[in-house]
């Protein structure tokens, strides 16, 4: 029998003290990086990060409060759907949206009804998420990843990537049609002014000695002028002025330096390799497509969906695309389950992460889907890895989310059956902002 | 917690009125701790003593078992497996029995035992297809998942309730029944309580509902040993069912709004004694899964593992002999790597009473 108060009492001890305090904890086992366990681990928490994490409780630092059972990294869902409420409610997004600005302002009351969402997913033990544009049209924009503040709002935090949808991954039937090819016009077009934007430079010189030239004619043009109207003071015959008469110089155009839109930005970063693109994609031939693009343009890019990855796992593998799936859905054939389909692309070596699939409902049961990943068969540190440090480093949240580390944010789980799939016995949620959940 | 590193399956035992000891690393007590060191004897289809030392003639056969041995799930109502539960021909329709509706070519059946699912409530709806409420829906049955033809399912109990209802429905009749909340109250008082009370002395009420009305209303007319479907937004209305035995549709994904999740956080505050029913879904997972999430959302694993068994057998009206490691219990058991709430638990074997009916490596070769 489990003595599941005393660790109830010490953390809603833990709950009340002031925030700014630093607070040390002891438990029986903490999962750090790269599948390894401390036992016993002392965690130093302050200002809402971990200070110290270590086998031995570091000095200075006060008696600790026992926590019994263990510690691990909250969770990050690389696809969410805690979109803000206006958001949610607006129509057709068009392709400049970033997600980012249209954020609520973190004060209490801002979007209660997101509010209320985000409180949820964070007791589910969400720390971190991503939130996508939508799947309204091949383009979608400028989604984000976020972090939550105390007032249960998402803050902006790490990478904004650029979104786009092909045909197997939209639910709009205009979108559906000729995805591929829109989105392969779109790249063709952002090539042909990122090779504009490259001739510039060697435009300018170009220009810049022809107005050189242009100066040189002109100057003698000028003093032609000069001689001519100075002749005819001095009583030359007009006639003979009249055919000396030069004719000016044509000045050279100057190049103009095209003027890019947001998108066309965002586009450019994305060539360039400055802008993750994440390809919203399930079926064979969309993946297909994507690792053409990303051969013909050095994409930075992400799969998420991907129900028919596994099918190409080993070239997404040499291209070095993380692939971000859903738990959501059941598939009636077991071959295609998300089990078999995670142990695909796993063995191939490809980074997976395991998300909600932009659905609230899935958040909830994230971690519980996860689990029966274990159960049939993939190993637990995997599985572990797909919600937590595979994800963060997809987000760009690497240093501060999905692992148990020394400056990472104080976001971690505390469960006390044995792991965090295990909820025979009570699971609660440490936030950074403010302590445990319960 | 005890971890399987072993697989040493449920003994093969073809049935009859043969003993056997099980003594697994662990078993499941009623309110879901784990008991270590307990044996089990089964006689036939039962479960005979549970304890430290059990009772049993010499030369009784004892099989040490690798995991966590649990009783088999009970889903507390459903519809899936089963051909026309709606009636359709009155709006009062007691001779109706689930139990003849019973699609033993089902493969939701097969579904069940791969996720420890040994009981299965079936109960007739309250929505017909001809009227909108069946106010007396008919005869429900327990069914087991397995054991029967083929090891198809097989009927435990084919009369187990009977289903009645009062519904504030939108729907307007077809067939000149009731329609509304109001139009099935008057239909109880003026003719279904007249014209059925005796067929509802001898089977317990099982009433769906979906307003305080109606529960206040239908109180009246049900015995004590009645139980409930709440549907509808229980949130704003379940608070008068508190002290009643109540089943709910199984969250799944597609229903989990905030409001939900914090209702059923608040019906466990309020103490409810509740159970799950996969009712209209035909994802066999979503029953423990119901109970994974009720376990996080209160907190309680003890309460979230009455869900699936010890509540959901007493929906059922079979309280103490489903859902339960006790005497007298039939012997419907899971194996399971580890606690059964541990979502990376895996299932081990399945024995429905007193047989093996389901090893998940013969699955999987097969």
């Amino acid at each position: 029998m489990r003595l599941f108060l005393i660790p109830l009492l010490v953390a809603g001890l833990a709950s009340i003290l002031p925030a700014q305090q630093p607070i040390l904890y002891r438990v029986d086992v903490a999962w750090t990086p790269e599948g390894e366990r401390l036992a016993p681990a002392f965690l130093l928490v302050a200002e809402g990060k971990i200070r110290s994490i270590s086998s031995r409780a570091p000095r200075m630092a006060g008696k600790p409060i026992r926590l019994e059972g263990g510690i691990a990294p909250a969770l990050v869902d690389a696809w969410s759907g805690l979109l803000p409420t206006d958001f949610l409610a607006s129509g057709p997004r068009s392709s400049n949206t970033e997600v980012a600005q249209g954020l609520p302002t973190s004060v209490a009351g801002a979007d209660q009804n997101l509010s209320s969402r985000v409180a949820w997913a964070r007791r589910g033990g969400i720390a971190a998420a991503y939130l996508p544009v939508g799947a309204g049209a091949n383009l979608g924009g400028l989604g984000t990843a976020v972090t939550f503040a105390e007032v249960d709002l998402p803050v902006a935090s790490g990478r904004p990537s650029l979104e786009l949808h092909l045909g197997s991954a939209t639910t709009s039937g205009a979108s559906m049609q000729g995805a591929s090819a829109s989105i392969g016009k779109l790249l063709q077009g952002a090539d042909a002014l990122r090779t504009k934007i490259e001739e510039y430079p060697e435009k300018v010189e170009d220009f810049e000695e022809k107005l050189k030239e242009y100066q040189e004619k002109l100057d003698k043009a000028r003093e032609a002028k000069e001689k001519a109207e100075k002749e005819k003071e001095e009583g030359n015959t007009e006639e003979e002025g009249d055919k000396k008469k030069a004719k000016l110089p044509k000045a050279p155009k100057p190049p103009t330096l095209p003027r890019l839109n947001p998108t066309e930005t965002w586009f450019q970063e994305a060539l360039a390799g400055t802008r993750q693109v994440r390809f919203h994609a399930e079926s064979v031939a969309d993946v297909d497509r994507i690792l053409e693009w990303v051969d013909e343009y050095g994409l930075d890019v992400v799969l998420v969906g991907g129900r028919e990855a596994d099918l190409r796992a080993d070239a997404l593998a040499e291209a070095d695309i993380a692939v971000i799936l859903a738990v959501q859905g059941i598939s009636s054939r077991p071959d295609r389950s998300l089990a078999e389909r995670f142990a695909r692309l796993h063995e191939a070596e490809v980074q997976v992460a395991l998300s909600s699939g932009g659905s609230d409902d899935s958040a909830q049961l994230l971690l519980l889907r996860a689990g029966d990943l274990i159960a049939q068969g993939l190993e637990q540190e995997a599985v572990w890895a797909a919600l937590t440090s595979v994800p963060a480093a997809i987000l760009g949240l690497k240093a501060s989310h999905g692992q148990l580390a020394v400056g990472a944010s104080a976001d971690f789980l505390h469960f006390s059956g044995a792991s965090p799939f295990d909820v025979s016995a009570p699971l609660r949620v440490h936030h950074s902002a403010d302590g445990f959940d319960r | 917690m005890i971890l399987s590193l072993l697989i040493l399956l449920l003994p093969q035992v073809a049935g009859g009125e043969e003993s056997f000891i099980l003594r697994p690393d662990a078993l499941l007590a009623a309110d879901g701790s784990l008991l270590v060191g307990h044996g089990l004897l089964v006689q036939g289809d039962r479960i005979v003593a549970v304890g430290e030392t059990v009772p049993a003639p010499p030369g009784t056969p004892e099989h040490r078992l690798v995991g966590v041995l649990a009783p088999g799930f009970v889903d507390a109502f459903s519809s899936r497996g089963a051909r026309g539960l709606d009636e359709a021909s009155s709006f009062i329709s007691p001779n109706f029995r689930a139990a003849d509706a019973l699609n033993e070519a089902a493969k939701i059946w097969q579904h069940r035992l791969e996720q420890g699912i040994t009981s299965v409530h079936l109960v007739p709806s309250a929505r017909g297809a001809g009227d909108p409420h069946n106010l007396v829906a008919g005869l429900s049955a327990v069914v087991s998942s397995a054991g029967g033809r083929d090891n198809g399912p097989t009927l435990f109990m084919d009369r187990a309730r009977l289903t009645v209802s009062a519904l504030e429905g939108p729907a307007p009749s077809r067939e000149g029944g009731p329609g509304t909340l109001a139009g099935d109250l008057r239909a109880w008082n003026e003719t279904v309580r007249p014209a059925l009370a005796e067929v509802l002395i001898p089977y317990p009420p099982l009433a769906w509902v979906d307003t305080v009305g109606a529960v206040r209303a239908l109180r009246a007319h049900l015995s004590e040993a009645r139980a409930w479907i709440a549907l509808g937004d229980v949130g704003s209305w379940g608070g008068v069912l508190s002290d009643e035995l109540v089943a709910f549709s199984a969250p799944s994904a597609g229903s989990l709004s905030p409001r939900t999740l914090a209702t059923f956080g608040r019906l466990h505050q309020a103490g409810f004694a509740l159970a799950f029913g996969s009712h209209e879904t035909s994802n066999a997972r979503s029953l423990r899964e119901s109970a994974q999430l009720y376990s996080r959302l209160t907190g309680d694993p003890n309460a979230a593992w009455a869900t699936i068994t010890t509540n959901a057998a007493a929906v059922c009206g079979l309280s103490g002999k489903l859902g339960v490691l006790a005497a007298e219990a039939r012997a419907d058991m899971v194996l399971w790597s580890s606690h059964p709430l541990d979502s990376s638990a895996k299932l081990l074997a399945v024995m429905i009473g007193g047989r093996t009916v389901f090893t998940a490596d013969s699955h999987q070769d097969s």
